[in-house]
Parts: C-alpha cells; sequence; structure tokens
C-alpha cells in the first residue's frame, strides 16, 4: 500500500499544528509498514494507491485522482466553521443548498463536489465530523473521526512540582489571542509564560504583543519558541495550567500535548474543546470583555492545583494504525 | 536569484501544455543562469527570492509569501475567460466592480479577487489575456507582462518534408478539446484526419466514445495513442498536410505553436487567444457550428493547404525565459 500525502500551503510558509500533524502521521504510518510519500507535483512518474489530501481538494483534481484509480481522503481542518455561531452555520448551510440548485456551483473555487464524491473524509473530531455531514453533504458513512496525536516525549513524561506560571503555546498571531490573554493576565495579575513565535517579525499584532511583554516583565514572560520537546514537556510538567484562548481551532495539539503532561486546562469555551475535553477543561467565553477574561483567568489561576487531569490523548502510532485500518477498508472495497 | 515554481495541478494527475510549459520554462531558466527549484510544500527549510506560480494562486498563500519577502508573480492562464461571449464577460466585469468594493475579505479571498491587485508581476501569453486581466481583473497594467509560450529547437530546426494526406492533430483526449467532434467532421469532410494524444483516463465516458468512433471509421481517423518522441513529432508535423485544433478553448496552444515551428499550415477554433496569436496566418473555424457548417470548413482547408501561406515562426524557450528574467529582475530591484 503507498500512500501519497498532499498539502497546498508549504510549510516553508506557515509553521503550526498541521505541519507536525503531517510529519508524526507520516512516520506513525512508516513505522507500521505503510510506504508514504510527500506528492510531488512536477513529477509525472510517481504514483500511489491513495491520496491523502490535508485540505479540500478541488473537485477536478478529485476526479482526475480517481479516474487514475486512486482513493481519495480528504482531511480538511473546518478551524473557521467550527467557530462560528449556530446561526451563521445554518445561514452557510442555506447558502450552500442554494448555490447547488445554480449554475454558480460550478465555479472551481467553491470545490462543492468535493466532499459527496471522496473515498473518506477524516475528521479530528465529532464536531468537525458533523459540520463535514451537514455543511457541505459528506456522506456519513464516509466520515471518520481520528484525532491528533501526541509525541512519546510528553506522554512519557515524569511528574514534576508545579510552579507559579500558566503556559499558553501558541504562534503569535491574532487568531490564538495571545495579545488579549496577556492583557487578562497582566489584569487578573496570574504570572503567563507565552511560548511561540509569529509568522512574521514585522506584523503589527506580535509587535504589540512584544511590547506588552516587555512592559510587564513580572507578569509575562515570553522568550520565543521552544523546539527541544523534552524541554517543552517538562515545562507542561512544571506549569500551573494550561491556557489557549484562540478564537478557532480544530483540535489544538499543544492542549493535547498538555494534556499528556496531566497539566489543567483552560480553553476557549468553542464546540472543538467542549465536545472533545468535555468536563476536564475549564473553560471561557471568547467574547467576554478584558475584565471579565481576567476574572475567567484568576478564577482558574486559583483552582489549578486541585484541578482533576484532563484524560491522556493517544499516541501519533495509535492514530497511524486508526488510518492503516481506514487505509485498508478502501482498498479492499475496489 | 532564486525562483520557485509551483502548480497546484500534479503532474501525475494531468498531462498537457502546462506541463510542458513548466518543465521547458524551467529547464531555458536554468541554461540562463536562474536557479529554479519546484516548491516542496513540506520542506520547511526551502527559500527563494521569487514565487512563480503556475494558474490561479490562493490570495493566503500569495500574503504568506510576501510576508516572507518573496515576490510573487503568475501565469495567468485566461481560457475559460477569455472563450466566453463578449455580453458574458462584460456582465462579469460590472458584476465584478459592483462587488469588489463591498465584500468582505473573506468572500474576497475564497474568490480570488484581490490576488490580481496584490500581485508583483502577472505574466499573460497573448495581449488578449493581458486586456482580461486588466480590464476584468482590475490587475495594474504596469504589473502585466506578455509573455508567449516558446517551442523546443527540435521543432524550430526540423527539415522540410514532403507534405502527405493526413492532417493532424495533437491533443489531450478530452471534452475541452472536441477531439471527438473533429473525428465526427472529418468523416463527413472525407478528410483523413490523424489524432495524437492521450486521454486522462481511459474510463471517461468520452475518451471511450472517441476510441469506439475512431476504430469504426478507421480509414478517415487514424488514432495510436500519443507520440512522446519529440523528433517523430516534429516529422509529423513536416509531413502533415495541416494541423488542425477546434478546441472550446485555450490560452495559447502549444502544439498549434509548434505545429506553426513545422511551417504546417493551421485550422485553429475562431477564438480571440487563436486571432490574437496567429492573425491571418491560421484559417478558422467557428466553435458552435453546426457539424455540417464545421465540416465545409475543414473540408475547404484540407484543400487549400497545400496553397496556404506558412504561419510565421514563434519564439524558442530561451528567448521566453530570457523575457521572463527581465520580469523577475525587474520586481527584485523594486524594494
Amino acid at each position: 500500500m503507498k500512500v501519497l500525502f498532499y498539502h497546498l500551503t508549504p510549510f516553508a510558509f506557515a509553521h503550526g499544528g498541521l505541519q507536525t500533524q503531517i510529519v508524526q502521521t507520516r512516520q506513525a504510518l512508516e513505522t507500521l509498514g505503510v510506504e508514504v510519500e510527500f506528492l510531488r507535483w512536477w513529477d509525472q512518474n510517481q504514483t500511489g494507491d491513495i491520496l491523502h489530501f490535508f485540505g479540500r481538494l478541488s473537485t477536478s483534481n478529485l476526479q482526475l485522482a480517481q479516474g487514475k484509480g486512486m482513493k481519495v481522503v480528504l482531511a480538511e481542518l473546518l478551524t473557521e466553521q467550527g467557530s462560528r455561531s449556530k446561526r451563521q452555520l445554518g445561514l452557510q448551510r442555506m447558502v450552500r443548498l442554494m448555490v447547488e440548485r445554480t449554475r454558480l456551483r460550478r465555479l472551481p473555487f467553491l470545490t462543492l463536489g468535493s466532499y459527496p464524491l471522496a473515498d473518506a473524509c477524516v475528521a479530528l473530531t465529532e464536531w468537525e465530523g458533523s459540520l463535514m455531514r451537514t455543511l457541505y453533504g459528506a456522506p456519513p458513512a464516509k466520515v471518520h473521526v481520528v484525532p491528533n496525536g501526541v509525541e512519546a516525549a510528553f506522554l512519557n513524561s515524569q511528574p514534576a512540582q508545579r510552579g507559579p506560571w500558566l503556559v499558553c503555546t501558541a504562534t503569535i498571531t491574532e487568531r490564538k489571542r495571545v495579545l488579549e490573554l496577556a492583557e487578562a493576565a497582566v489584569c487578573a495579575q496570574t504570572p503567563l509564560w507565552v511560548i511561540g513565535k509569529p509568522y512574521s517579525e514585522s506584523d503589527a499584532y506580535a509587535r504589540r504583543f512584544c511590547s506588552l511583554a516587555q512592559a510587564h516583565p513580572r507578569t509575562l514572560r515570553y522568550e520565543g519558541p521552544i523546539q527541544d520537546r523534552e524541554k517543552l514537556a517538562r515545562m507542561y510538567r512544571e506549569a500551573r495550567g494550561f491556557v489557549l484562548l484562540s478564537a478557532m481551532e480544530s483540535l489544538s495539539l499543544s492542549a493535547l500535548e498538555a494534556a499528556a503532561c496531566e497539566c489543567p486546562l483552560l480553553l476557549s469555551r468553542l464546540p472543538w474543546a467542549t465536545t472533545f475535553f468535555r468536563e476536564s477543561a475549564c473553560y471561557c467565553p471568547i467574547t467576554s470583555p478584558a475584565a471579565r477574561t481576567a476574572a475567567f483567568l484568576r478564577q482558574f489561576y486559583d483552582a489549578a492545583p486541585g484541578l482533576k487531569p484532563p484524560a491522556k490523548p493517544l499516541t501519533w502510532l495509535e492514530v497511524g494504525r486508526q488510518l492503516k485500518r481506514l487505509y485498508e477498508t478502501l482498498l479492499s472495497a475496489q | 536569484m532564486k525562483v520557485l515554481f509551483d502548480c497546484h495541478l500534479p503532474f501525475m494527475l494531468a498531462h498537457g501544455g502546462m506541463q510542458i510549459q513548466i518543465e521547458q520554462t524551467r529547464a531555458a531558466l536554468e541554461r540562463l543562469g536562474v536557479e529554479v527549484e519546484p516548491l516542496r510544500w513540506w520542506d520547511a527549510t526551502q527559500s527563494g527570492d521569487v514565487l512563480h506560480h503556475f494558474n490561479r494562486i490562493p490570495t493566503h498563500l500569495q500574503r504568506l509569501a510576501q510576508e516572507r519577502g518573496m515576490k510573487v508573480v503568475m501565469s495567468a492562464f485566461m481560457s475559460g475567460l477569455g472563450a466566453r461571449p463578449a455580453w458574458k464577460r462584460r456582465l462579469q466585469k460590472l458584476v465584478l466592480r459592483a462587488a469588489r468594493p463591498v465584500a468582505p475579505r473573506r468572500l474576497r479571498d475564497q474568490f480570488g479577487w484581490d490576488s490580481y491587485r496584490l500581485l508583483d508581476a502577472i505574466i499573460a501569453m497573448t495581449p488578449y489575456e493581458a486586456s482580461l486581466l486588466t480590464g476584468i481583473h482590475n490587475a495594474p497594467p504596469s504589473r502585466v507582462h506578455v509573455v508567449p509560450n516558446g517551442v523546443e529547437e527540435v521543432f524550430l530546426k526540423s527539415r522540410p518534408a514532403p507534405r502527405g494526406k493526413w492532417l493532424v492533430c495533437m491533443a489531450s483526449i478530452i471534452e475541452l478539446k472536441r477531439v471527438l467532434e473533429l473525428a465526427q467532421m472529418a468523416v463527413r469532410a472525407e478528410t483523413p484526419v490523424w489524432i495524437i494524444g492521450k486521454a486522462h483516463s481511459d474510463a471517461d465516458d468520452y475518451t471511450r466514445s472517441f476510441l469506439e468512433y475512431a476504430r469504426q471509421n478507421s480509414k478517415l481517423v487514424r488514432y495510436e495513442g500519443p507520440i512522446s518522441d519529440r523528433e517523430r513529432l516534429a516529422g509529423i508535423y513536416r509531413e502533415a498536410r495541416g494541423f488542425v485544433l477546434l478546441s472550446q478553448w485555450e490560452s495559447l496552444s502549444l502544439s498549434a505553436l509548434e505545429a506553426a515551428a513545422c511551417r504546417c499550415p493551421l485550422l485553429l477554433s475562431d477564438l480571440t487567444w487563436a486571432r490574437d496569436a496567429f492573425k491571418d496566418s491560421a484559417a478558422y473555424c467557428p466553435v458552435n457550428g453546426s457539424l455540417a457548417d464545421s465540416a465545409a470548413v475543414l473540408r475547404r482547408f484540407y484543400e487549400n493547404a497545400p496553397n496556404l501561406e506558412p504561419p510565421p515562426l514563434p519564439l524558442s524557450w530561451t528567448e521566453v525565459a530570457a523575457q521572463i528574467k527581465v520580469v523577475y529582475e525587474s520586481i527584485l530591484k523594486q524594494s
């Protein structure tokens, strides 16, 4: 069995959780004996049995791949859609149904035909799976929920004495709301260590965050990203709690890594988080004014030492096993 | 100067003119001393000065590249838009003009409306395509450069040979190229036609219909699949009575240019791309005519072909690359 992984946003342009997901999934599948190659767009001689596309493949490319006898797996992160209100989602669904009845459905960039035509759609959470079905018309039998995994460095980390710092690991970008979180931490006087880097040093949002961190060195700690996974695991082990108040997520890898280190979690009150972590995390509404967010943060800070740790996430190897089973099912259905 | 080439239609899924264009442009640029690499999406350490994207670039990708200090060039393919009737293009222009200023960014990104305005350079293959880019997509005229496709030396240096009885059509066996319709016209007009090319998939209905029709009319319709030997192909163009391509739309057909390089008379769809590129040096057939009318045009071309003036010689890929290199150099000079 040979699987081709394909994605359109180059890692050289944007780092983040999806890059980790793709690299770790590939390694796990190879450990399980599955041949995985990254698709080389310029190589007409490359072949594969399965095209696993991370994103939404255009309907024309999907049909071309199937025409070559390949099975197509779609794994799109519905990050933005998953964070919309019920009303917005209802409206979006209505618009899609209307567009499907007109000639606009043929517009290639709307890719409306991709979900119904794919051989399998992989969602990270039940919530994402329901969006694939209701928003994009994916046949329920083709939707499979396979969450993200976590590296052994986190799962095998040893317990340690927890200190005064809350930790937030995230890219310094507006979507992650690290500036808003830092402002709330200053307001609540809860020490916060932000770990991550911006997409671009010149970005105005990142500069504002850095200025705030410099102005409040006692409450805010920012020293850039940490590449060493063992060191990061130790930090989660020593942190008082993990906080991520991003405006949207699919299934945060850093939250899973913190959970693997039994670190209490404070997350945005969004469906991806509440449906995945349920009662084992604390939640903060993202629409709150700074003072209200600060109150949630203070409350979490005080309660964190007494909170139950969240459930342990899967290893990447377990994730790889679920995907391998899915690939085998698709190929045996020929 | 290091240039990263990118394209979102993998060659393993579909062969065709764009693949040849990308491969030949890359080889020619390298001959001129420009370092070119295909963009490896999984390589976080890959870097470059220019991102050259073939076909429509998603706006978010363009922004990410520019935020990293790269200049972004797009080779635009306006084939579908260019083949629309004038009233549809005017309507599209009006709708875009009204919607662009009021549409939220998310919608503009989805439709890629901002790309044309924000790109550092856009390469059009014909003046007609350039006019569509500036007129309909609002691309700044100073950033639009017309650089046609080139032709390999093997065609440009091919030797004259006595012309035979076959008209030749070199195209992928897909609906867009209308090869089945051409075969039907040829049978009706009793003009022998040799169709060279391969299908994207042998399983698709159109391909099967074409193959069946060619099999039933093998005296007039010759089909033996694709020919990858370029010397042999040049020889076929040299020996052909004429070259025919009646596709629904094109940007600037490479096979028509290759046939032109072999001094082969051309019959093309009566579309603006063709008139723009070949003017009076080709014959034209309306795309929407009846089978009988189109067959009559084909017959007339068949009879006149031996006396038609050959079309002008196209550029070589090296000449094309030299023009593209100038575009890269000019945008890298801008801070």
